[in-house]
């Protein structure tokens, strides 16, 4: 065991720091993203949520109830009440929407030429639509019983509108429950796409340019050990660190997500990565073929970045152009979010849920069978050209 | 002498690979990758009507379609129930309407164009309710000819328009042209490494020559900054030109920001370079590790990230120059104003100025007798 001894010496002499830093990047991007992701449902339907923000300056009873009720039915942010911190909440999408209720609103409501209410918003959205129309119902219904009652108080009308706003549709679904506490191990998987093929390109890929070398190898090819077992214990080496690797995150995964760990399906993640390690050991194995020591890395960025954009690592797929798509059939990193995609829309364990997964899982090996042949035959064809 | 090594230090590197990829193609290849990760972003955001069903099985409540009509919201289409299943199933339509004893709506999963339906639903039950309600208390005003009088869909909302240049997409290529100008940080180290005599024996030999050190130090130094300008220019000609992104027209305040960005990220390369001593290769990686999470707080790989450190550490946004060339290209494409440009305009040059007096006073007068 040689040369796998050699190995255990090399890697955490030279590797310990390219691992750390990427662990740490990756852990404080998968904490951000959790915390900024989508809040966890609790009912079966739940409203979108418009960001709003409401400058209310009349502080009449009618302009307070608008917004008591805006705050409600939408989610309230605060903003700062100038130009450019509004502009800037607006740009970066903090908030969807800018409600100012101007003085003397309530005054002018019932007369015909009724004082405007600004708005400012991300032009031709949907959810600055929406957000108005519901600016408009209070305001129509409130104004409705003003006209029907103009004796009693805008408290009363207030209370009334209230009341019939609260009236709501049924809502059902069609054959599921809406289910979105998968949707952090979802990114988290996904976004380990990345990390896995820009770690391993560069751990996996050095080590072999290391053993690569042209008079090591043939140091090592005269000592009294055949080239099988050579070649078995670098692969037994490479793949231990790979899975390494591949634990830490899994355990990560484990310890940053533990409730959601034991849903329907968190092993198939667990699965997906596993081969989505292999893959990524693969694409190193054939990037190590004819990379040299100075183009290991833009040749490893170019690739992981590359195959993670255009797999949909960082956008979702839904949102990739169709072209893109049909590339991504080509990209094996693009069969690995869809598989994972896949799983975290399930719902329930049955065949034809698992047969699309399955079939994820079967073309990416197929992938790893095909870059491993590819770069086996690379090798084999360079040592001919050697002698 | 001066333009001698400046030629010089130019045309090493030009000719170093290494320096070209990163410096010059690297800033390239992301950009197209952003180009066509995030073309098709924006688009969802843009309002297009919903498509929803309502169900033929049953009696269409009175009023119901031409309200969905009038609002102009909906894509109506009437089919049976199980017509409508197997199209919501397949995400064709958002949902459907049936009306069994009281309305019901179908959908698949939650979302803002299933969150329209059902507010607009909600909206026509209960202006039945308010109807009926007020009818209910006060028979005699259908007498007054309350219901002829009914007005429902007054518009109470004015919109201030804020800016037609609202894509947010920009700031990861204002993000990446940030990095583009830091990234000469890295050539900014490596002059040090040839200029301080202790760091390589190439820089002993040019401390031997009789140049002035200052003299030989500035002429590197605008080598690098001229180099990775002229990359800064190549990268805002390709995004704007082939990848067709829209900069705005102020295309002379963009490349004055870029040069004084270069300028900042050389000499902070350079200061990195003379405080660390480390091997090389490992101040290579630092630096432009660094230069990466500057440009992670400024927006580069998560948009609100720069949103969130100004809001919650501005001080962070206000010594980061990713940030300051970001905000500063923002400034320029979403502002009439020049004020905040200018801003960061002088902070990114002070910032610079601050880096470069440190290493120029560190870097004199150093006299080794012996290395």
């Amino acid at each position: 065991m040689q040369v796998f001894k050699a190995f255990t010496k090399i890697v955490p002499k030279k590797f310990l720091g390219v691992f750390m830093i990427y662990t740490i990047i990756f852990v404080v991007l998968a904490i951000f993203f959790s915390r900024s992701g989508l809040t966890q449902m609790e009912d079966a339907f739940e409203l979108s949520k418009v960001k709003v923000s409401v400058i209310n300056e009349d502080n009449t009873v009618l302009a307070n109830g608008l917004e008591s009720y805006i705050s409600h039915i939408a989610k309230p942010v605060e903003i700062e009440i100038d130009e450019e911190s509004i502009k800037d909440a607006l740009f970066f999408r903090h908030t969807e929407f800018v409600i100012f209720i101007p003085k003397g609103f309530q005054e002018s409501f019932t007369s015909s030429n009724y004082q405007r209410i600004n708005t400012m918003s991300v032009p031709n959205s949907t959810n600055s639509e929406y957000a108005k129309s519901l600016i408009d119902r209070y305001l129509n219904t409130a104004k409705l019983y003003i006209v029907a009652y103009p004796e009693i108080s805008l408290e009363e009308i207030h209370e009334k509108v209230l009341r019939d706003i609260s009236t709501e549709v049924n809502v059902s679904f069609l054959d599921k429950v809406a289910n979105n506490s998968m949707s952090y191990l979802n990114g988290y998987f996904n976004f380990l796409s990345y990390i896995l093929i820009a770690m391993l390109i560069s751990m996996v890929g050095r080590i072999m340019l290391i053993f690569n070398n042209k008079e090591i190898k043939m140091r090592n090819y005269c000592a009294p050990i055949n080239i099988k077992s050579y070649n078995l214990q670098l692969i037994f080496g490479n793949l231990s660190i790979a899975l390494i690797i591949w634990l830490i995150f899994v355990v990560l995964a484990f310890v940053l997500y533990k409730n959601t760990f034991t849903q329907t399906g968190s092993f198939l993640f667990i699965i997906n990565s596993f081969i989505l390690t292999l893959l990524c050991l693969s694409i190193s194995f054939l990037v190590a073929t004819f990379a040299t020591k100075n183009s290991i890395d833009p040749i490893g960025n170019c690739l992981s970045l590359g195959l993670s954009f255009l797999g949909g690592t960082f956008v979702p797929q839904a949102l990739l152009s169709n072209t893109l798509q049909t590339i991504g059939t080509f990209n094996p990193i693009f069969w690995y979010i869809k598989v994972n995609d896949a799983i975290g829309n399930l719902t329930s364990l049955t065949q034809s849920t698992l047969e699309p997964i399955i079939y994820g899982f079967l073309v990416q090996l197929a992938f790893v069978v095909a870059l491993l042949s590819i770069s086996l035959v690379v090798i084999k064809q360079k040592r001919y050209s050697q002698q | 002498m001066s333009f001698h090594i400046f030629k010089y230090s130019f045309k090493s590197l030009l000719k170093d690979r290494m320096s070209l990829f990163w410096l010059l193609c690297f800033p390239l290849i992301l950009a197209t990758f952003f180009n066509l990760a995030f073309s098709n972003l924006m688009s969802n955001e843009s309002f297009e009507k919903v498509k929803i069903a309502i169900s033929t099985d049953h009696v269409v409540p009175e009023g119901l379609e031409e309200a969905m009509k009038e609002s102009n919201l909906f894509d109506i289409s009437f089919i049976t129930e199980a017509e409508a299943k197997a199209l919501l199933s397949e995400k064709e339509i958002t949902g459907y309407i049936k009306n069994t004893h009281e309305l019901e709506l179908v959908i698949f999963d939650s979302g803002l164009n299933q969150s329209i339906a059902k507010v607009f639903l909600d909206s026509y039950l209960q202006v039945s309710t308010t109807i009926y309600n007020i009818i209910d208390g006060n028979p005699q005003i259908i007498q007054m000819g309350f219901l002829e009088n009914l007005s429902l869909n007054d518009g109470f909302t004015e919109e201030i328009p804020a800016s037609s240049s609202m894509n947010m997409v920009v700031v990861y290529f204002f993000a990446l042209l940030a990095m583009t100008c830091l990234f000469s940080a890295v050539a900014g180290s490596y002059s040090i490494s040839i200029i301080q005599a202790n760091q390589s024996t190439l820089a002993a030999r040019i401390n031997v020559a009789p140049t002035p050190k200052l003299k030989a130090f500035l002429s590197m130094i605008s080598a690098t900054i001229c180099f990775q300008f002229m990359s800064a220019i190549i990268a805002i000609t390709y995004i704007t030109q082939i990848l067709k992104i829209d900069f705005g027209d102020k295309i002379l305040h963009i490349g004055l920001l870029c040069l004084v960005g270069c300028f900042t990220g050389t000499m902070f390369g350079t200061l990195f370079g003379l405080v660390v001593k480390l091997k090389a290769e490992i101040k290579d990686m630092l630096v432009s590790n660094i230069i990466m999470i500057m440009c992670f707080l400024s927006g580069m790989m998560v948009l609100q990230i720069k949103y969130i450190v100004q809001e919650k550490a501005p001080i962070i946004a206000y010594i980061n120059p990713a940030n300051l060339i970001t905000d500063g290209l923002y400034a320029l494409y979403y502002y009439d104003t020049f004020n905040r440009y200018f801003l960061n305009l002088a902070l990114l040059g002070g910032l610079g100025l601050v880096f470069c007096t440190i290493t120029i006073l560190v870097l004199r007068r150093q006299k080794y007798a012996s290395i």
